[in-house]
Parts: C-alpha cells; sequence; structure tokens
C-alpha cells in the first residue's frame, strides 16, 4: 500500500516533460486535427474521440508569455492554418492519369491519382493523408464553385498554397475562384473613347 | 487564489491541460479523485509512473501560466490543499472507535499516532475525501514511525486538520519542524519499535521525505 517516494524521481523522466496540453480549437473535425498532428508529430491523447488533446513543448514550470506564441502555433496546425510538414516535390511527379479524370472535380482526380501513388509505395502514407486533406477542401469549392481549373492545375495549386495549411489553402482557393469570377467585363466602347 | 477556489467558479469553456508525471500514482489519483479538477490518465511510462493530464480551472484566455505550476505541485508533491479543509468530516471522526487495520493494506505504519486516525477513519463514509485524508495520514506516519510518535490520533488530527491549506506533503514538513521539540518532550518514549522488515523501506520514504524538505528550502 505505501508508494515509494524518492525525491530524485519528483521529475519527469527523460523522454517525457511535464507539459502543456491544448484542446481541440471549436470547429474543428477531431479526426482531421489527429491527421494534422500525426503529419506534424505532435503527440495526441485520445481517451475522448471528441475531445482529443495535443500536446506542446512547453514545460509547466518555468513557461513565460512567450510560450504563448507555441500554443498558438500548435493551435494553427491541428486546424489546418498551417503546413504541418514540408510540401514533398514527390506530389508533382504523380502521374495524372486519364482514368482519373473521371471523378466530378478536379480536386478528387488529383486525390485518385495519389491514392494509386500510395498504392505503388510512390509516395508515403503521410503525404497522401496530409495532401488529401488539401484536395478535400479543394474539391469542396469545386464542387459548390465549378470552375475550370484542370487536375493539373488544381496540383499546382496544391503546391502554392500548401504552406498555407490545407483549411487555409481551401480558404485562399475560394477567394481565388470568387475573384476570377467577378472580373468587371471590359466595356470596349467605354475604354476606347477614354483613350481617345 | 487557491486551487478549490479556481473549481468553485466552474470549467472554463476552453482551458489548457497539463502533464503530470508521478511515480506515486494512488496519491496523485487520491488529490485529482477528490479535487474536483477535470483528469485523465494518459499513460504508464515505466514501473509505477504515470502520465495524468490534468484541466486547469482557468479559461485558456486568461492567465494561467502561473496556476500550472500550483496544480502540478498540489497534485504531484502534495504541496498545497486541493479542496477546502473538510472540517465537517474531519471532526466526525471518532477516535474512540478506530479499527484494526490489515497491514498489507493500511497506509499508515503500525504504532503511529496518524495510525490512530487511519483506524477511526475506517468508520467514515467511503469517498474521495476519506481517501484524501488517508494521503495526509501516510504522509506524516513516515516521520511519526521514524520517531516513535504514537498516541490515540488526536494530536495528529488536530495538526493536520488546522495546516490543511499546506497539502499533505505541507503538514508533514510542517511537522518536521516541530519535530524536534515533540521528540524532546519525550514523546518518542517508545523508541523505535519497528520491525526490521519495515526498516528499509520506512528509511528509504524518511530520507526521500527529508530530502525533498531540504531540496524546497
Amino acid at each position: 500500500m505505501h508508494e515509494k517516494r524518492e525525491a530524485g524521481k519528483m521529475r519527469a523522466p527523460v523522454g517525457e516533460i511535464e507539459a502543456y496540453w491544448v484542446e481541440l480549437p471549436d470547429g474543428v473535425c477531431p479526426d482531421d486535427a489527429e491527421v494534422r498532428a500525426e503529419c506534424a508529430g505532435v503527440v495526441v491523447h485520445r481517451s475522448n474521440p471528441r475531445q482529443p488533446l495535443f500536446r506542446t513543448d512547453v514545460p509547466v514550470e518555468g513557461a513565460t508569455i512567450e510560450n504563448a506564441t507555441t500554443f498558438t502555433t500548435v493551435e494553427q496546425l491541428v486546424s489546418g492554418h498551417a503546413k504541418v510538414r514540408a510540401c514533398p516535390a514527390v506530389l508533382n511527379e504523380v502521374e495524372i492519369a486519364a482514368e482519373d479524370c473521371m471523378r466530378e472535380t478536379s480536386a478528387q482526380a488529383v486525390a485518385a491519382a495519389f491514392e494509386r501513388a500510395l498504392r505503388n509505395q510512390q509516395i508515403s502514407r503521410e503525404d497522401y493523408k496530409c495532401a488529401a486533406l488539401y484536395l478535400t477542401a479543394f474539391a469542396e469549392v469545386q464542387s459548390k464553385q465549378p470552375c475550370s481549373d484542370s487536375p493539373e492545375d488544381t496540383r499546382a495549386l496544391l503546391m502554392k498554397f500548401w504552406q498555407l495549411g490545407d483549411m487555409s489553402a481551401g480558404e485562399a482557393y475560394r477567394e481565388r475562384i470568387a475573384r476570377r469570377r467577378h472580373v468587371p467585363t471590359l466595356d470596349w466602347i467605354a475604354e476606347a473613347e477614354r483613350e481617345g | 487564489m487557491s486551487i478549490h477556489e479556481y473549481v468553485s467558479k466552474g470549467a472554463p469553456e476552453s482551458a489548457h491541460w497539463i502533464g503530470v508525471v508521478t511515480d506515486t500514482p494512488n496519491s496523485t489519483q487520491a488529490r485529482l479523485a477528490a479535487s474536483g479538477l477535470e483528469w485523465e490518465v494518459e499513460k504508464t511510462i515505466i514501473g509505477l509512473e504515470m502520465l495524468f493530464l490534468v484541466r486547469l480551472p482557468e479559461p485558456s484566455s486568461e492567465g494561467f501560466l502561473s496556476l500550472g505550476p500550483e496544480v502540478l505541485h498540489a497534485i504531484r508533491d502534495g504541496h498545497g490543499a486541493v479542496i477546502e479543509r473538510p472540517t465537517s468530516f474531519l471532526d466526525a471522526i471518532s477516535l474512540s472507535q478506530g479499527k484494526s487495520l490489515d497491514e498489507a493494506t493500511a497506509a499508515t505504519f503500525a504504532n503511529t499516532d496518524a495510525r490512530a486516525v487511519e483506524g477511526a477513519l475506517e468508520n467514515m463514509p467511503e469517498g474521495p475525501v476519506r481517501e484524501l485524508v488517508r494521503v495526509y495520514l501516510e504522509s506524516i506516519s513516515v516521520v511519526q514511525s521514524q520517531h516513535g510518535i504514537r498516541g490515540n490520533g488526536e494530536r495528529t488530527l488536530k495538526f493536520i486538520s488546522h495546516f490543511w491549506e499546506l497539502g499533505d506533503a505541507g503538514v508533514t514538513e510542517r511537522f518536521l519542524q516541530v519535530l524536534p521539540k515533540i521528540t524532546g518532550r519525550g514523546a518518542a518514549s517508545g523508541g523505535l519499535e519497528r520491525s526490521a522488515k519495515q526498516r528499509p523501506q520506512f528509511e528509504a520514504r524518511l530520507s526521500a521525505l527529508e530530502c525533498r524538505v531540504r531540496l524546497r528550502r
């Protein structure tokens, strides 16, 4: 019944720090957040599937106000508002076959190509899961706002917006399409008269 | 503000959690169970060491960074009360009706003043408060065992009740401070009556406890 009380063992052992953990930010899908955490190497506590916790590297003892940025960083990572890993260049080398392009959206076509690349071990599981989050966000935009972006265009935009994180990339893509759709038609006559 | 005052304000909508690594998981769990804090067991690290996760009772938008270490020291080390002194519970302990305890399951050492209280504790309603009081008794009994401090439990119960806010380890540290006076008055007349079997265990615990006191000074 007696518990051992040894002064030397009061500190956390090597490899396990007594750190702050952050909760899942409001409105974030737990499953997606866990994928992001896994890709970023953030430790997740999953006892409650709806409310996973994510470990920061901020120690409980000795933390200062400057550490607040670390909390924000982890929250942004798991929310999809910061890149969780470097953009894998190999994604550019995946061939998008004609059969992939039978999907409803270009983003889904790219996802199909990546899925095949995963099966062929051309890309890693983490790269695939991470890219799939971006493509899901893009597909959602494309299904609501039909656009002329080809699968190749979509992949190029995926690479371009990668650093934003998947959710922010989706928002950036939505804004891009919205801007494209609202370019005012040029009145040739008015322009000509203005020039004259 | 003490931990129980934060807890009494109600759980915040969003909050940070802290990891608590301990090699005394039973004591840590007893403190947590009584505290009203939200907590979870993350994992067993090695052997008895466990990692608990504890939700801070302060919104993440507030200045919680000073609260984290306070909760850590109270939950992990027993420095600081996790609940307000349970006055009515402590007052209801009847020392004259204590039970004899099985050595294998008792938290306190035999032939100590704290053991008399633990025997009486068995007549009290089960629950987290009872287990928390047991943690207080376990801690102080280590010192009492070393110095042969026996009795009917009355002084230990009063001492714990009076210094409750210090937490279980804090109470024992305060007890160590007055120990020279207690033993100087001959309270330890019974001498060291521990068995040879007990010696290594409680000497290790005592030296650990004394080391902790030195470290904190």
